[in-house]
């Protein structure tokens, strides 16, 4: 008794196989490691910025966010998702302000008041956006540049697993020799013009390389 | 006597019509009314149209003929669903009128020596106040309406530092709204009620810069400092509720304004001091929430 060659059948065992090999992996790569996750209320896109003179502290408060999962979140880390030449991250820290008022938008200073390292933070309760943290980092910026930040990515666990969330954010500073809080960056007509779209700004950046 | 009759047609027209009638004994157990007895009625000529038989009120003006043929399709091109809950399956009856009236895209509240940039030159994300009136007492704000218009005519500024102790301006956008007549049921009952709702359906591209917002900061834990010659601007995503404004047939709405790419709202800090920027009811960088950016440096509460 022969058996027939059927190629139909042929190529969908191997096309199984490719699917069960790819699938595995991907799986193997991501349980229990960083995904993206949605835990943390949104709030994409804003901005801050400024001259500053080089080697001083620049940070910026820009994400602020609450706990809208199911279950508890705590803090891992944080990392900037582009970084331009020039610039120095200074570190990341988590706060919630004090008396006086919440935490700064931008101060020039690092480390901030009040801030801990984001591992040492208080775990984020579920479903609550009222008692928010902010995550802060700072910048320092070489002589005769400028350029920006784009992008925070927060690390935490949840339900004992580590995911990651991206958000918009957008810190620019430049070089001056002399802090005047009237003049714009050199080469600006306004600031202002720094506000741009920042999957765009990104975009742009990574074709450059 | 006096007898008012009111009509509605089947396409939606209102007509009223009124006349006295008076009537008279003409014997035991018999009485004839004044009209119609020819003996006892009036001669009125055809002219005569004043004293007590007024004649027949229009009260809406002749429909156009693309207005008829809309009426009899049975449906009226109104860009919207109708008044909302609790009424539900309304249907657009008639378009009493439009007026154009200002909604206030920004109410800057702002101290001196900041200064802010507000672009807002489309639509899309704003969500406007929709009232409605059901009863004859008056608007309530019922639901939202939005429409896309763009317009290179809108707000591209920046304002400021100025030397007065505050600024203060609503920036606003002229806006053609329409009242109109809904047939409309509810879960409860098949009706029908009608109502009347009056809602914004077009930008005539007119911009104004007046009033005098007042804009508070009740809470500490919502003003959040802004270093030396730096700018923030705002959340992407978020959107900011803004003061009611315009009069549109008596009605006053506000609007929420959501911030885009194209949509932008910052302030920057002009003095040698750190200073707070305040929401008045939320974070001032990403809630829903008016803006005050605040002259003192260390106060409490305003």
């Amino acid at each position: 008794m022969t058996r027939r060659f059927r190629p139909v059948r042929s190529v969908a065992v191997l096309g199984l196989a490719a699917f069960i090999v790819v699938g595995g992996a991907f799986v193997l790569r991501h349980r229990g490691n960083e995904r993206w996750g949605s835990a943390l209320e949104a709030g994409d896109g804003g901005g801050a910025g400024g001259p500053l003179v080089p080697g001083a502290p620049l940070s910026f408060g820009l994400v602020t966010t609450g706990n809208v999962s199911d279950d508890p979140v705590q803090l891992l880390s944080a990392r900037l998702l582009w970084l331009d030449p020039g610039l120095k991250l200074l570190g990341f820290a988590a706060s919630r302000g004090d008396a006086t008022g919440g935490v700064p938008i931008t101060a020039r200073e690092w480390p901030v008041p009040n801030g801990v390292a984001l591992d040492r933070f208080a775990p984020l309760a579920p479903h609550d956006t009222l008692h928010r943290v902010t995550i802060v980092f700072g910048l320092t910026v070489e002589p005769g540049r400028e350029g920006k930040a784009l992008g925070v990515v927060v690390r935490y666990r949840q339900n004992g697993r580590s995911r990651e969330q991206l958000f918009k954010q957008q810190a620019f500073v430049c070089a001056v020799p002399v802090l005047d809080p009237n003049a714009n960056c050199p080469g600006h007509a306004t600031d202002f013009d720094v506000a741009k779209d920042f999957d765009a700004e990104l975009a742009a950046r990574r074709h450059k390389g | 006597m006096d007898v008012m009759l009111f009509i509605e047609g089947h396409d939606g027209g209102w007509a009223v019509a009124m006349d006295s009638v008076r009537f008279v004994n003409a014997g035991p157990g018999a009485w004839v009314s004044k009209l119609s007895s020819e003996k006892l009625a009036p001669h009125v000529p055809a002219h005569d149209t004043d004293g007590e038989r007024p004649t027949v009120i229009r009260l809406q003006p002749p429909v156009s003929p693309a207005e008829q043929r809309r009426r009899s399709a049975g449906v009226l091109n109104v860009a919207s669903g109708g008044p909302g809950a609790p009424y539900t399956g309304c249907t657009a009856l008639y378009r009493e009128g439009t007026v154009n009236a200002n909604r206030t895209v920004a109410d800057i509240d702002m101290g001196r020596d900041w200064s802010f940039r507000l672009e807002y030159q489309e639509t899309q994300t704003t969500s406007w106040d929709v009232g409605y009136d059901s009863d004859g007492k008056g608007w309530t704000v019922g639901g939202t309406h939005s429409f896309t218009q763009s317009s290179s005519k809108g707000f591209n500024a920046e304002v400021g530092p100025f030397p007065e102790e505050y600024y203060r301006q609503s920036y606003q956008v002229e806006l053609e709204h329409a009242k109109i007549l809904w047939r409309c049921a509810k879960q409860t009952s098949p009706g029908p009620f009608y109502v009347r709702t009056v809602q914004p359906e077009r930008w005539t591209n007119g911009t104004y810069n007046q009033g005098d917002p007042h804009v508070i900061c009740p809470q500490l834990e919502n003003r959040r400092p802004v270093a030396i010659g730096t700018l923030a601007w705002r959340d992407e995503g978020s959107e900011s509720r803004w003061s009611a404004s315009g009069d549109a047939f008596g009605f006053k709405g506000g609007a929420a304004v959501g911030y885009t790419k194209q949509i932008r709202l910052g302030w920057r800090n002009h003095t040698r001091d750190p200073r707070y920027l305040c929401g008045e009811s939320g974070d001032p960088f990403k809630d829903r929430t008016r803006v005050i950016a605040l002259i003192d440096t260390t106060g409490g509460p305003v």
